[in-house]
């Protein structure tokens, strides 16, 4: 039983029952002093219960807008939100709660992890005060108790010592030290939804995969729904069931781990994968997506990869792609080739994909060809 | 990469070949510009600031031509057709008001305060920058114990409380001239902005240091000095314009007191001074008229100074 | 801790002569000395200019008279080495232990260090004793001003951090411009003008109403005082309120801005935006998590500002004649006494380093990213 107040008149129907999170046609602008960006301009994914989802993308393209939207993060002026988009939590729709509701909400069952955890951790606090703090306030303990629980975190988060640990400052800790404090604070009041914003890229990369594992362990344990965000291809392999790739705004791309990674259906992707530098490709030259992302002032008219796609034709100028079907299980791609009279391009585009996935050499000198047993 | 590409071409007859320049027809809505030309567009934006601007015009404008365009000289005491001993309110014929005792026009009084008290104002405050750029780039530049014994002394000079030392110095070596004036409240006024200079001139040091290492030449200095010196620009603007009107407001209470300039130059500082005594005898326009000029100077030379302080700042919006 | 509280004062040290250095030495520069004020009077012979030169030690050169003056010298010995320097000899007390060491060990009492800071040139009473009279009406001024000021800036501050671009907001940056381009004894005339000349409801100067009660800081007023507290604290407040609005205007001006411009900085953190994604209420964010990081370099401007409290009381103790430190200073600058005016400058440059140590130290403690 929800008690939705339906405030913003004309809501959907709420999404299945195993759907933690629902995201419909979102659009966020940004009001500044040359015009209004459209940092996210009509997205739509869903997140299972339980499942993890990557939302991979550049920098500018959307993705952290998309995270702080969901948690209700940003200041209403200059951001504004689209008429019409919805995100359904849990049963309910997030975006017409009262503040109070989604306060609530905030910190309990839907938890933010953030890039830099120098900074976004208070230095003048201690870490088991700052953890404290959000226990004392969602589940109402008194100061002992929500003191007990802070340390219980850190434990669980594999901080040695945590009693000691607790009484410790920001700046008195590692790097990896901090980020897993700060999802011990994410994970305190066990929420239904983890939002990981760019949660190692700040890290190196040894500790980048301690973190990541615990990240793993944590959902396994508490039954957790994980919205990755990330531009590294790599910890999106290991980590997510399905992936959502963004570009200029949109979803350009979307499909299970597999899919998309392994085959590409959108340019964009299949860009972003043969530039990743890997041991086959030794020898050859590094491929690079040419041209930059547009910026928001100045999109193009229709698709918004259009100038950069090694692929396009005149329709892609004129004609903006919406996300068409791209295979049989579901997936979709924002790209003109999943029409059904491009289908020769589109086989002409996958061969040359898979051509250019094959430059390079073995080892041992010899042309490596994907096929050669 | 054109292999398949020419061959879905054969097939559909339109294919259009990645153009490498293609990309950048998306990218001329940037122009780029240097960092002259975006500090003038912000400051052109900064409402405030060309205000700011304005004023100060017109009260430059005011000091150079004013007190030719007065009817009356600043020395006149003017016939009256009866004796007011605490001046006349402000009339038609006097817009600001007579004083009391000589009965003198405060508007004449007013304008011709303007050039001294700006005169002061801007020249203390180029001697000022003036000695600090000398002495942080002496510091900055020498280092060692140079530097450690001149910011010794910048921080002796700042621990004297200044108004306390212009007071003492203009009382016992002034002689009640502008020039005096001048020269004293310069003396005092060099401390900020040595210490901005040394530590742009400490930062250069250390990149000269590279430089020789790495052993490139002369043209690389220069690109430094370019680089480096709008950074200092800003701040020191910002001192500046909080020197002129700190000592345009120091000296007025100098002036005041009796230490400063004498009452044959008028400053709106002595004006002020003589009319005290007639407050309570209801001159309230006297005093009035001065200080509203201050006031107005003031806020606009720190319009000025907050516009040049953003469209200086590397982080503030164009 | 301790390590660097001791560096800094040993830091301080020079500093401190250097003050006493410059002080002494603008002193000097002033044609004529004590004597200038003679140089009008032609009926006091050059005999008897001589006589009070040498009375007050005036014909020794400067060099022993700095020394004397500060303490190292014993002022018994005469004699000058090198022509102007003093002798090794003057350097050491009456019980044979160098000069500058407290009395019980060298046996000297003259000097700053000792705490002698000479006699009025013009009253011929204690410099020490008459800072010490003219000190307690500073500090009540100062005091209550500090308070105020601080009070209003910073509530202004952040209530214009926060609620930014509102009326509020825009009010109060108009406020503190034109609060902060007035000259402060400009205000002060024009509030005495308002308050006393027209409308009479408050004072217009001095710190009590003298035809009610003896005056202040005798030993008659402290009876009366005892006798009357409230009609006494009442009369002083009367007094105060016009003196304080002055002083405070101009500072809650400059430094509402700045703690306005410390509580946006601060709010625009990272970690608020942590805050706010833990699901803590606007309050909790704004006063705990923001608000105390703001406040840090607040505390720092503070402690620079402490000079400026001073040099705001010369102002506004002229203005109102209240017999403090500041009028101190005025009147003994107009009679060229100088040893008042040495004594009150090295009595506030003290001050005012001490006041930065103080600073540095809070600020310290406050902030658990320094270490000492």
């Amino acid at each position: 039983m929800t008690e939705t107040s339906t405030v913003r008149a004309g809501l959907g129907a709420p999404p299945p029952e195993d759907t933690i999170l629902d995201v419909r046609n979102l659009r966020t602008y940004f009001k500044v002093m040359d015009g209004t960006v459209p940092a996210v301009d009509g997205i739509n994914f869903s997140l299972g219960r339980g499942q993890t989802l990557g939302i991979v993308g550049e920098s500018g393209s959307g993705k952290s807008v998309t995270a702080m939207t969901i948690m209700r993060l940003l200041d209403i002026p200059p951001a504004e939100i689209g008429e019409g988009s919805e995100i359904w939590f849990d049963g309910r729709e997030v975006l017409s709660l009262p503040d109070g509701e989604m306060r609530r909400i905030r910190g309990n069952e839907m938890a933010m992890i953030f890039q830099e955890p120098l900074t976004s951790l208070n230095p003048v606090f201690t870490v088991g005060d700052q953890i404290g703090e959000q226990v004392k306030l969602h589940m109402k303990v008194k100061d002992r108790e929500a003191r007990d629980h802070a340390v219980e975190m850190l434990r669980l988060v594999g901080i040695p010592s945590p009693e000691r640990r607790a009484k410790q400052y920001p700046h008195e800790l590692s790097g990896g030290m901090r980020q897993r404090v700060m999802i011990a604070m994410a994970l305190s009041c066990e929420p239904k939804l983890l939002i990981a914003d760019e949660p190692t890229t700040a890290l190196d990369v040894t500790v980048q995969a301690q973190i990541l594992e615990l990240l793993r362990a944590i959902q396994q344990r508490t039954g957790a729904a994980l919205m990755l965000i990330t531009h590294d291809l790599g910890v999106v392999a290991e980590m997510v069931d399905n992936v959502v790739v963004m570009y200029a705004g949109q979803v350009v791309e979307q499909g299970t781990v597999e899919e998309v990674l392994i085959e590409p259906r959108m340019p964009y992707t299949m860009g972003l994968i043969e530039s990743i530098p890997t041991v086959e490709k030794r020898g050859g030259k590094l491929s690079a997506i040419h041209g930059v992302v547009p910026s928001p002032f100045h999109l193009p008219p229709a698709c918004r990869f259009e100038p950069r796609c090694p692929y396009r034709w005149e329709t892609c100028r004129q004609v903006p792609p919406e996300l068409y079907p791209a295979g049989p299980s579901g997936r979709t791609a924002r790209c003109h080739l999943h029409l059904a009279e491009a289908a020769p391009r589109r086989e002409a585009a996958i061969a040359q994909h898979d051509q250019n996935m094959q430059v390079g050499r073995r080892l041992d000198g010899t042309p490596d060809r994907i096929g050669d047993a | 990469m054109t292999q398949n590409i020419e061959q879905a071409a054969l097939v559909t007859g339109e294919i259009v070949e990645p153009d490498p320049t293609a990309a950048e027809d998306y990218e001329v809505g940037l122009k780029s510009l240097n960092q002259w030309q975006l500090a003038w567009r912000k400051f052109r934006n900064h409402k405030l600031a060309l205000i700011g601007l304005g004023l100060i015009g017109i009260l430059i404008a005011v000091a150079v031509v004013g007190p030719v365009l007065m009817p009356f000289n600043f020395t006149d005491v003017p016939k009256p057709d009866e004796i007011v001993g605490a001046g006349r309110a402000p009339s038609l014929a006097h817009p600001m008001g007579e004083t009391g005792g000589l009965q003198r026009d405060v508007l004449t009084l007013v304008v011709n305060g303007a050039r001294t008290s700006l005169l002061i104002g801007f020249t203390s405050m180029a001697i000022g920058v003036f000695i600090g750029t000398i002495v942080g780039a002496i510091a900055g530049f020498a280092g060692g114990v140079v530097d450690n014994l001149l910011m010794r002394l910048v921080d002796v000079m700042l621990s004297l409380p200044t108004l306390f030392v212009i007071l003492v110095a203009s009382r016992f070596l002034g002689n009640g001239t502008v020039a005096t004036v001048i020269v004293i409240f310069g003396l005092f006024s060099w401390m900020g902005v040595s210490r901005l200079v040394r530590s742009l001139f400490l930062s250069i040091r250390e990149r000269e240091f590279v430089e020789a290492a790495i052993a490139v030449g002369v043209r690389d200095r220069r690109i430094i000095f370019r680089h480096i010196l709008p950074n200092a620009f800003s701040p020191i603007v910002v001192v500046a314009s909080l020197l002129v009107a700190g000592n345009i407001i120091s000296e007025a209470f100098v002036s005041f007191l009796g230490f400063g300039v004498d009452p044959t130059s008028p400053t709106w500082g002595n004006i002020l001074s003589g009319g005290l005594q007639f407050i309570t005898q209801g001159n309230w326009w006297w005093p009035l008229f001065p200080g509203l000029a201050i006031i107005v100077t003031v806020l606009a030379v720190n319009f000025v100074g907050d516009g040049l302080r953003d469209a200086f700042d590397p982080r503030s919006r164009a | 801790m301790m390590k660097f509280v001791l560096r800094r004062v040993l830091q301080a040290i020079p500093v401190l002569f250097g003050i006493t250095v410059v002080v002494y030495g603008i002193l000097l520069a002033a044609p004529g000395g004590p004597t200038a004020k003679f140089a009008n009077n032609p009926r006091i012979t050059q005999e008897q200019r001589d006589k009070f030169k040498e009375a007050w030690g005036l014909d020794q050169p400067i060099p022993v008279q700095y020394c004397r003056w500060m303490g190292f010298c014993n002022p018994e010995t005469n004699g000058t080495f090198l022509g102007s320097m003093p002798t090794p000899a003057a350097l050491v007390g009456p019980t044979g232990l160098p000069n500058f060491l407290p009395e019980f060990l060298s046996g000297a009492t003259n000097g700053v260090l000792h705490g002698d800071f000479g006699y009025s040139i013009d009253s011929g009473e204690k410099v020490s004793d008459r800072i010490v009279r003219a000190a307690l009406p500073t500090f009540i001024l100062a005091g209550v001003a500090l308070v105020v000021w601080l009070t209003i800036a910073i509530v202004l501050g952040v209530y214009a951090a926060i609620h930014r671009y509102s009326l509020f907001d825009n009010a109060a940056t108009v406020f503190s411009y034109v609060g902060f381009a007035m000259p402060t004894f400009w205000l002060g005339i024009m509030l005495i003008f308002i308050f006393a000349g027209a409308l009479h409801w408050l004072p217009a100067s001095g710190m009590t109403d003298t035809r009610a009660s003896p005056p202040f800081g005798s030993d008659k007023y402290w009876e009366y005082f005892g006798n009357n507290p409230l009609a006494a604290l009442g009369d002083i407040g009367k007094h105060l309120i016009l003196p304080v609005i002055t002083l405070v205007v101009v500072n809650i001006a400059g430094d509402s801005r700045f703690v306005r411009a410390s509580m946006l900085e601060s709010l625009g953190q990272d970690y608020v935006r942590t805050a706010k994604a833990k699901g803590l209420p606007a309050r909790v964010v704004n006063f705990k998590h923001a608000l105390r990081n703001a406040l840090l370099p607040v505390i720092t401007n503070i402690g620079l500002e402490i000079p400026f409290l001073f040099t705001g009381a010369i102002v506004t103790e002229t203005i109102f004649s209240w017999p403090g430190i500041g009028k101190l200073t005025i009147d003994s600058t107009r009679n060229f006494d100088y040893p008042i005016l040495m004594g009150v400058l090295l009595v506030t440059s003290v001050l005012v380093v001490f006041a930065n140590l103080l600073a540095d130290i809070a600020y310290g403690i406050v902030d658990p990213r320094i270490k000492y």
